[in-house]
């Protein structure tokens, strides 16, 4: 493979990235050429001693997305930089994307269930206060009075839920993108198991 | 200068939340114990007496309309078109009721049915109806979840109509005593048992769905099932019958 057909594969799998680093990293490409060029060596033997452009294209893609995630962290950021990171190779889809799919379907489940207790607690207040007032006169299985602070109860346990899956979140977005970079370093080979 | 809202720091919101599910769960708990023995739910009672004269009327038609409960039909005397007691627990109302007379028919409805704020899930009504002997009465009766036991005795039923949702259903009929009678079936889960009278030609279409089918004294297959007797002058029912969920049982009466 001649220089420009390299340097071309790699500025297509670059595409995602921003316009900068798409410049910095073909700028060192290129500097890998012409050093070469210097020494003697062909233009293909430069080309195979460097790597297939389009794994080097997905690894820089997975690692910039990773870095975008962390600075500005947002659902929609930790996800392209999931699906990037499974790219690199189809043993991540076990080892990422399942964890992932998992941890997030956990979370979401946390707020719902916590964000339906902050429904029912008013309810349940509401309908014992109504009794309590004698605007209602229904049956309830345990005292008005009781029903009330069993209502309050209810409503601080679904804030509570949602508080601690907050700050579970937190957690796990962080350790995910720990995780992201870690494993991005032992398939690059840059770190070992 | 520092301005605007601030926010307590989520480990302070967290420790709060605690505090309070604990402390409101476990005043609720002892309010609880404490009333244990002295707190009874309240349970409010409707009971609407029904009972309506015949007046000059030569038929009547009677429809009954009920969401969740329980009807117990049975055969009354001859000097009521309907007589009986409707009971509602925890119902705010009683059943709306209507009877009106055009001709010399009278329209009879009675109709039962829940409002979102004042009949909870608990809301149950109790029908014990006994029905005239004397007008030949059209009967339709639509029940969403409950029992229907209908056991008209000499009743002269010309048309009968039951639409049931869930619950178990027994019609029986073993003193009718009419001309003919088109009957229609409908129940979608729960048991529905069928007992004709003897000496009658039957033809009944029955669609039954996940259940045992149990007939009995009727001759026929595949859904079609008939009683003839080759006599121009015995009553007649037409019975159709489509079930969803639940045994099946029909059967005529034993007698000549």
């Amino acid at each position: 493979m001649q220089k420009d057909e390299y340097l071309s594969l790699l500025r297509q799998a670059l595409r995602n990235l921003p316009d900068n680093e798409q410049v910095e990293i073909l700028a060192e490409y290129e500097e890998h050429f012409m050093m070469g060029i210097a020494d003697k060596r062909t233009e293909a033997d430069i080309a195979s001693g460097l790597g297939d452009p389009r794994s080097i294209g997905r690894e820089y893609a997975a690692v910039s997305l990773v870095n975008h995630a962390e600075k500005s962290p947002s659902a929609r950021g930790l996800s392209r930089a999931v699906l990037a990171t499974v790219g690199l190779g189809l043993f991540n889809l076990l080892v990422v994307f399942i964890p992932f799919v998992i941890l997030f379907f956990l979370l979401v489940l946390i707020l719902v269930i916590g964000f339906s207790l902050v429904c029912a607690g008013p309810f349940l207040a509401g309908y014992a206060v109504l009794i309590l007032t004698g605007i209602m006169a229904m049956q309830l299985d345990a005292p008005p009075l009781a029903t009330v602070f069993f209502g309050i109860g209810l409503t601080s346990s679904g804030l509570l839920m949602m508080a601690i899956d907050y700050w579970l979140t937190r957690i796990c977005y962080r350790q995910m993108i720990r995780y992201l970079r870690w494993n991005i370093a032992v398939i690059t080979g840059r770190e070992t198991l | 200068m520092i301005t605007g809202i601030r926010l307590p720091a989520l480990r302070q919101v967290i420790i709060w939340l605690v505090i309070i599910s604990v402390l409101s769960f476990s005043i609720g708990t002892a309010i609880s114990i404490l009333e244990k023995g002295s707190y009874r739910p309240i349970e409010q009672e409707t009971v609407t007496p029904i009972q309506i004269t015949p007046g000059d009327i030569t038929h009547a038609s009677i429809n009954l309309k009920l969401d969740s409960g329980r009807i117990n039909i049975s055969a009354g005397g001859k000097e009521n078109l309907i007589s009986g007691v409707i009971e509602g627990r925890n119902a705010k109302n009683g059943p709306d009721l209507s009877y009106t007379s055009m001709g010399k028919v009278g329209y009879l409805n009675v109709t039962q049915e829940s409002t979102l704020w004042f009949d909870p899930i608990s809301k149950e009504d109790y029908w014990n109806l006994s029905l005239g002997q004397d007008v030949p009465t059209s009967l339709y009766i639509q029940i969403g979840s409950g029992d229907l036991v209908l056991r008209p005795g000499k009743t002269n039923l010309t048309d009968l109509s039951v639409n049931q949702g869930t619950g178990d259903l027994t019609i029986d009929l073993t003193e009718w005593r009419g001309a003919h009678l088109l009957s229609s079936i409908d129940g979608g889960v729960g048991r529905i048992s069928i007992i004709l009278p003897p000496g009658t030609s039957i033809a009944s279409r029955v669609e039954a769905g996940i259940g045992s089918r149990t007939i009995s004294g009727l001759e026929g297959e595949e859904g079609i099932y008939y009683h003839l007797i080759p006599d121009r002058q015995v009553p007649v029912i037409s019975l159709s019958v489509n079930q969803g969920i639940g045994d099946f049982t029909m059967k005529v009466a034993d007698g000549s």
